[in-house]
């Protein structure tokens, strides 16, 4: 009996989520929900094991067509990129590797002969995309319309009349500066940046992203030895995003300028 | 692959919601999206294994969040999916490096992440322990449910699908189904709290 209880009362909230009752059987639910914590506990906990179970049923569907898809997406690459494996081949490529490693010698040597700061800059810079969504509360500020236009030097107006600036701002007018070839002003926004992240104890913003430009600012206003040691950090952190964007020879390239 | 022809974004989005073309297309969100999608999970530590597991992730929240209104047109599907496989990475790749957890409060509400898709991940975090314990409730139980609430057949459909003599029985079954699932979200220790925040996040 007190499981057909429990039952009927699950059914009528059930209900209510469908929005199958009555007005006035939803008025008096209603009431109800306001007065009772336990109700209201159980509405809730309903809501979101009927959304899991949804959510499980897409899961499974999604699953389902990736195993299809996914399979025809790795034999698409394959087609790109053949692998052959006939002896001609192998002989081909055994005859010409001596050749090919004289070429990079060659070339490495010439890397080495010729670095210089503007050269890791070019070859390390990207660049910074701004995510485009939009949501109900937030609007896309002045300056990240004119981030995302490519018009940096209105950034950079927008940010420096503006009264309030978040971390956000601080970012992309830094990056602007990187795009406008203000090397200096950029190298003083990523440091207030870090600042501003090293003195809060809530969520860092830009951080990692900071640490990479920040780098390649230093570069180009001669701090060589700045630029190492944030390369250096980066490297040493396999879950940093820029983690594979450096190497190795980067650090050993900037050793030898320094 | 079998999609053929360009869908724009109004297509796309039409086919999710109509809920009878959503084959058609996750078809053609992977022949078009997928490689750029396993280059955000490549490029920043990733393998191709976590970038399956990931952008199969972000297919569910994405459809979820289409039926529920929550992805605007003002943002092409294409740089929605980004977002939110780059956000659902970074959250990831925190885990694992046990760094800070993505539900803190946001200070400035442009910051980073859009709130949208922050909020959304908030909650389905915490929901996958739900999904989690209704994986384990049981075949017939899982089929009655899914029946009920993500095909949405009627009673009549499910009846005829099912092996009971009566609409009351399957009534009370799916009832009965639906309580053990509850009362083993209720008997998981700190899950109540987790599904308020969560529920504050996703509704």
């Amino acid at each position: 009996m007190e499981n057909e209880n429990n039952y009927n009362e699950l059914e009528l909230l059930d209900k209510y989520l469908d929005g199958k009752l009555t007005n006035e059987e939803r008025k008096d639910l209603e009431l109800r929900i306001t007065e009772d914590e336990a109700l209201k506990g159980e509405l809730e906990v309903l809501q979101i094991s009927r959304d899991a179970i949804r959510a499980v049923g897409i899961k499974n569907n999604v699953k389902r067509l990736h195993q299809k898809l996914i399979a025809e997406i790795r034999s698409e690459e394959k087609k790109v990129v053949p692998i052959s494996r006939n002896n001609r081949f192998i002989r081909w490529t055994t005859g010409i590797a001596a050749s090919l490693l004289l070429i990079v010698a060659s070339f490495v040597a010439y890397q080495y002969a010729t670095v210089n700061p503007d050269k890791i800059y070019a070859q390390q810079f990207l660049s910074y995309e701004l995510p485009v969504t939009r949501s109900a509360e937030t609007t896309m500020s002045a300056i990240d319309n004119s981030y995302l236009s490519g018009d940096y030097a209105q950034v950079i107006q927008h940010f420096n009349t503006s009264e309030q600036k978040s971390s956000r701002d601080y970012f992309l007018s830094a990056m602007s500066y990187l795009y406008t070839e203000e090397f200096d002003k950029a190298v003083t926004l990523f440091q207030t940046l870090v600042d501003k992240n090293n003195n809060t104890q809530g969520e860092k913003y830009f951080e990692q992203e900071t640490d990479f430009y920040l780098a390649l600012a230093y570069l180009k206003v001669g701090e060589t030895a700045k630029c190492k040691e944030l390369f250096a950090k980066i490297k040493a952190d396999s879950k940093h995003l820029y983690h594979k964007n450096i190497t190795r020879k980067d650090i050993w390239m900037l050793e030898l300028m320094d | 692959m079998q999609v053929s022809g360009k869908l724009t974004n109004e297509d796309l989005i039409l086919a999710i919601k109509s809920g009878t073309n959503i084959d058609e297309a996750i078809s053609f969100i992977y022949k078009n999206y997928y490689s750029l999608l396993e280059n955000i999970v490549l490029s920043n530590n990733g393998n191709k294994a976590d970038a399956e597991d990931i952008i199969q992730e972000v297919l569910v929240i994405f459809i979820e969040m289409v039926n529920k209104d929550k992805y605007r047109a003002e943002a092409s599907v294409k740089s929605f999916l980004y977002t939110l496989t780059r956000n659902l990475w970074i959250s990831e790749l925190r885990k694992k490096s046990s760094a800070q957890k993505r539900n803190t409060s946001y200070e400035d509400s442009r910051e980073l992440i859009e709130r949208d898709i922050s909020d959304y991940l908030v909650y389905h975090e915490s929901r996958k322990l739900v999904m989690t314990l209704f994986e384990k409730l049981g075949e017939k139980c899982n089929k009655i449910l899914t029946y009920f609430y993500y095909d949405n057949f009627s009673m009549k459909e499910i009846l005829q699908k099912v092996d009971y003599e009566s609409e009351q029985v399957l009534r009370n079954k799916k009832y009965k189904c639906l309580k053990g699932l509850i009362n083993m979200v209720n008997s998981s220790p700190g899950i109540k709290e987790n599904l308020k925040t969560a529920l504050q996040n996703g509704k």
